[in-house]
């Protein structure tokens, strides 16, 4: 039995690997640096001063961010499926002239198509069956299928020119989550929540919320997981109806005196157990532990919308008094960003509109077009504009060209990697204003591309966190959310 | 006909100069090499070899003389290095001519004459090869990319074309000095210099920009498209007279900025804040040389000094929870978290402590009645108040007044009436003010937007039926 213990370092609390990493950390880390850059011993080293910051655990391991930020909360209203950018905000007026016209050779460059149309013999280009006008003093082009956003484009900025490598759902997704098209990287929220803590001890600093009830590609709950990172930071989900959190609530018969003092003598346990493995899983485990404990009063009191007036629920839309739904989300998002919670992220599914385009696509729209709208701007009359940024958008776009057969009545369009548009509200970004062009397809970017890095590196300036500097050290190298790439958008910067 | 009509022989055969230029290098260098080991050695055969190396060094070194004077002449070459390359390559033939002749005739009786021409030989093709070579590929050629030490030693500055202003404000970069100018000697100066006027052009400075080349002037103050500058490096590529006509063209943004600066008046001293800059433009400016334009927010260019920790857990005790912004800056942010009604000024007075450092502060929901704002005044780095659902009046809001910092204010569902916008107006920084859910009329805030357009007024929001 002892030989079995022994073999897996069981009883030992530093290994003979432990004891070289920690030393040679020490003396030796010094010397090879100056090896490596004699420079930087003299002086000032020739890299300039970036330190590279990583823990195995703890919450907000920054303290504070790097430089001034100008957002302290996020919310990601995502649309799952790809929703089609061309019937919604980047007006082409050559697809509807060309209707039924075979996309050039020239456009498509050879590029890679699902296996869904590369077989077609034909790829004729597909006019928007939607109209198109200008909106507010900005004059942003809009599609009639989101009248009510359309009204508020004066505090957007739309990104146009969004590419991304993934050509299918799940490795989009995963891609504009993670920073890397294949599982198991922590998502955003994640990697805000390890850099930055929380600011609201009652509640997790990242929250997941999921309309309920819709169909379409599937969400899964590791593209809010951790990754790597402590599991604390992963991203909690709260449902709607009598659990929003699943397990939190006592089963019958347990009161929460009974509750309390079953949770202290478990931390004495968990404590004697860190002492002896120093496992900061445990660590996480005991925060885990109280956290679900406070929210068992801070979320039934989040949820609880009954207090909200009724024109907040008329702005909202009547889907708002419904739990589940987009809007009801949309509200809650809101009362969770009242109460400083880090990152909010919403996900809306089934915009993935293969086919019967112009039947399916209003029918996502009226689910999130007036919600969507009415948060920012409730965000904002209540002052929480200025400190929380709003991000709308999903995982590609789609293509200029029919999938099946383009009728008098409808058309499809494919999943379209190569440009998409994103929009933004809210703090340190430059409002009522459009970066980035397409060409005249809707295909190709043509000025100032942004890459799911780009935006990724952006969102955390904005939070005002250089996104080279948050790292997690992790099967021998380190990992950011950006991987090597990133530049920040300055151009959407106000 | 045409064919013999175009044929300029001169420059044809000129053009070899650097071809033949290498076998006297070469020759030389190795009559030298067999002289010294000739010498070391007293082997006579290699005596003999000596002769002929010098012999066949000076011979083709008068050719290149020749041929590079043909060179020189099709006027592509000009200044003080031309003219240092031209007479010290005259005078390597007559020395190298006088080595060959005592090698022959005066050894061994004059060794110490002998060693003097071989040194001088050396020397005269060293400095001669190396201003050649400083014609052809540009005076920064050897040391662009050397160990900064031989830099250093060679007072080589590197000129990255890329510079980042990001120190610098707008109203102290020139247009043409700071943005233009690097650009044109990044990507044009290394034919068109004072050495080297290819075309007859010269683009390193003001005066030779607007005379132009051989076949005229090289841009046309305020008409891009009439200036040969920008025609020439937007033709077709494969067009001859496409420039430059080696390596990268310009990129799309030094074009757009080349032409700007040409239909903007082409002026040579003013500075980036005499012209209304084009949006694309700004948004280069900002990305390639880190200049931005549109303002910066007044905490990234103010400092506060540091303060002690045991400060953050004193106020905690007045109710307060203050944390630090960020690590670059020792700006923090307070949020009253005590119980609403026991805010009063003594605990105000103890935010003091911290005077500089205040930069965003929420006292939402809290009782702020009476005297309780006025140290707030005292807080000249304060940029954002929240007070939200506070028991403030028009009267305590003139505390707000010495405030020159204050951009954001949120006054939602406080009592305040349109008096209080009266007094806002005199903020100098205020950019957005909520109140929503209070009595100030439209016409109140429609009287400060006018007063003050660049102030945001939110007074709730309400869409319009569809």
């Amino acid at each position: 039995m002892d030989d079995h213990f022994g073999c897996n370092n069981y009883e030992t609390k530093y290994t003979r690997r432990d004891f070289l990493t920690r030393t040679s950390l020490g003396l030796g880390a010094v010397s090879l640096a100056s090896l490596l850059n004699p420079l930087g011993m003299l002086g000032k080293a020739a890299g300039g001063e970036k330190q590279i910051i990583e823990s195995a655990s703890g919450s907000g391991i920054l303290g504070q961010p790097h430089f001034l930020p100008r957002a302290k909360r996020v919310i990601y209203l995502f649309q799952s499926g790809g929703p089609s950018h061309l019937d919604l905000f980047d007006y082409k007026p050559l697809l509807n002239k060309m209707n039924g016209d075979d996309m050039p050779e020239s456009a498509r460059g050879g590029q890679r198509l699902t296996g869904m149309s590369s077989g077609q013999s034909s790829f004729p280009l597909a006019g928007s069956s939607f109209s198109f006008k200008q909106y507010g003093q900005s004059g942003a082009w809009m599609s009639e299928l989101l009248p009510y956003t359309s009204q508020v484009v004066d505090e957007l900025c739309f990104v146009k020119s969004m590419y991304t490598e993934a050509i299918n759902h799940d490795p989009a997704i995963t891609f504009l989550q993670t920073g890397s098209q294949f599982p198991g990287r922590p998502c955003i929220g994640s990697w805000l929540s390890y850099g930055l803590g929380t600011d609201n001890q009652n509640l997790p600093s990242f929250v997941v919320l999921v309309t309920q009830g819709t169909t379409g590609q599937p969400i899964y709950s590791r593209l809010w997981g951790n990754g790597f990172l402590p599991s604390e930071h992963q991203g909690v989900q709260f449902r709607a109806g009598q659990n929003p959190v699943l397990y939190l609530s006592n089963p019958p018969g347990v009161e929460p005196d009974g509750r309390r003092e079953q949770l202290d003598f478990l931390n004495k346990l968990q404590e004697a157990q860190y002492d002896e493995f120093e496992d900061p899983e445990i660590r996480a485990r005991i925060s885990q532990y109280e956290m679900a404990f406070r929210m068992q009063t801070s979320v039934p009191e989040i949820m609880d919308t009954a207090g909200e007036p009724d024109y907040i629920y008329e702005m909202y839309g009547e889907d708002s008094r419904q739990p589940g739904t987009f809007a009801a989300n949309c509200l809650l998002a809101r009362r969770l960003a009242e109460r400083d919670v880090k990152f909010i992220q919403l996900y809306h599914r089934d915009w993935d509109h293969h086919g019967g385009l112009p039947q399916g696509l209003p029918k996502r729209c009226k689910e999130t077009d007036q919600a969507s709208a009415a948060l920012i701007m409730d965000l904002k009359q209540r002052g929480l504009l200025e400190d929380t940024l709003v991000v709308w958008g999903g995982e590609f776009g789609r293509t200029s060209y029919s999938q099946g057969k383009l009728t008098a009545t409808t058309y499809g369009r494919d999943h379209h990697p190569k440009c998409f548009t994103v929009f933004m509200a809210g703090a340190g970004i430059k409002k009522g204003t459009s970066y980035g062009l397409t060409d005249d397809f809707g295909y190709n970017v043509i000025q100032d591309p942004v890459h799911v890095h780009d935006f990724q590196a952006t969102l955390m300036h904005l939070m005002g966190i250089d996104h080279e500097k948050l790292t997690f050290k992790h099967q021998g190298r380190r990992y950011r959310l950006t991987d090597v790439h990133g530049e920040v958008i300055k151009g959407i910067l106000a | 006909m045409t064919l013999a009509a175009s044929t300029q022989w001169d420059i044809f055969l000129g053009r070899f100069h650097p071809l033949i230029v290498h076998l006297p290098i070469g020759f030389l260098l190795l009559a030298v090499l067999l002289w010294a080991l000739a010498w070391r050695r007293q082997n006579p055969h290699l005596q003999q070899a000596v002769g002929y190396s010098l012999l066949l060094g000076a011979v083709s070194a008068l050719a290149s003389v020749g041929l590079g004077l043909l060179l020189a002449g099709s006027g592509s070459y000009e200044g003080s290095t031309l003219q240092w390359h031209k007479w010290l390559g005259i005078l390597l033939v007559a020395v190298s001519f006088a080595a060959w002749y005592a090698n022959q005739y005066l050894h061994p009786a004059r060794p110490r004459l002998q060693a003097g021409l071989m040194g001088s030989v050396v020397g005269l093709l060293l400095v001669a090869g190396h201003l050649g070579g400083n014609l052809t590929h540009g005076p920064d050629y050897l040391v662009q990319h050397a160990p900064a030490v031989v830099q250093k030693l060679a007072f080589y500055e590197n000129q990255s074309p890329a510079r980042q202003f990001s120190g610098l404000s707008p109203d102290t970069i020139q247009l043409y000095g700071h943005l233009v100018r690097p650009v044109l000697e990044a990507r044009c100066a290394s034919c068109h210099n004072e050495q080297r006027s290819q075309g007859g052009l010269v683009l390193t400075d003001p005066g030779s920009l607007l005379k132009g080349g051989d076949t005229g002037p090289a841009i046309t103050a305020g008409a891009a498209h009439r200036s040969e500058l920008l025609h020439r490096v937007t033709l077709p590529r494969r067009n001859e007279k496409f420039m430059p006509p080696r390596g990268e063209p310009l990129t799309y943004y030094e074009t757009k900025l080349l032409e700007w600066w040409i239909n903007s008046g082409a002026s040579f001293d003013q500075k980036l804040t005499a012209y209304q800059v084009p949006a694309d433009l700004k948004q280069v400016l900002q990305n390639d040389y880190g200049l931005r334009l549109d303002p910066v927010p007044y905490l990234e260019t103010a400092e506060a000094g540091p303060f002690s920790e045991h400060l953050i857990g004193k106020l905690r005790e007045q109710g307060f929870r203050v944390r630090k912004i960020s690590q670059d800056k020792n700006f923090v942010e307070v949020l009253y978290v005590g119980s609403p009604d026991e805010l009063n000024a003594a605990k105000m007075e103890a935010l003091l402590a911290l005077r500089d450092q205040v930069a965003w502060l929420d006292l939402s929901q809290a009782q702020v009645q009476g005297q309780v704002l006025a140290p707030v005044a005292q807080l000249p780095n304060l940029t954002l108040l929240r007070l939200d659902q506070t028991g403030i009046t028009d009267q305590s809001l003139g505390y707000l007044l010495p405030l020159k910092h204050l951009e954001a204010l949120s006054l939602v569902g406080t009592a305040i009436t349109d008096a209080a916008l009266d007094q806002l107006r005199s903020l100098p920084s205020l950019r957005r003010v909520y109140v929503w859910k209070t009595a100030v009329s439209p016409e109140a805030v429609t009287a400060l937007k006018t007063a003050r357009p660049t102030l945001e007024v939110d007074t709730g929001f309400r869409f319009t039926s569809n």
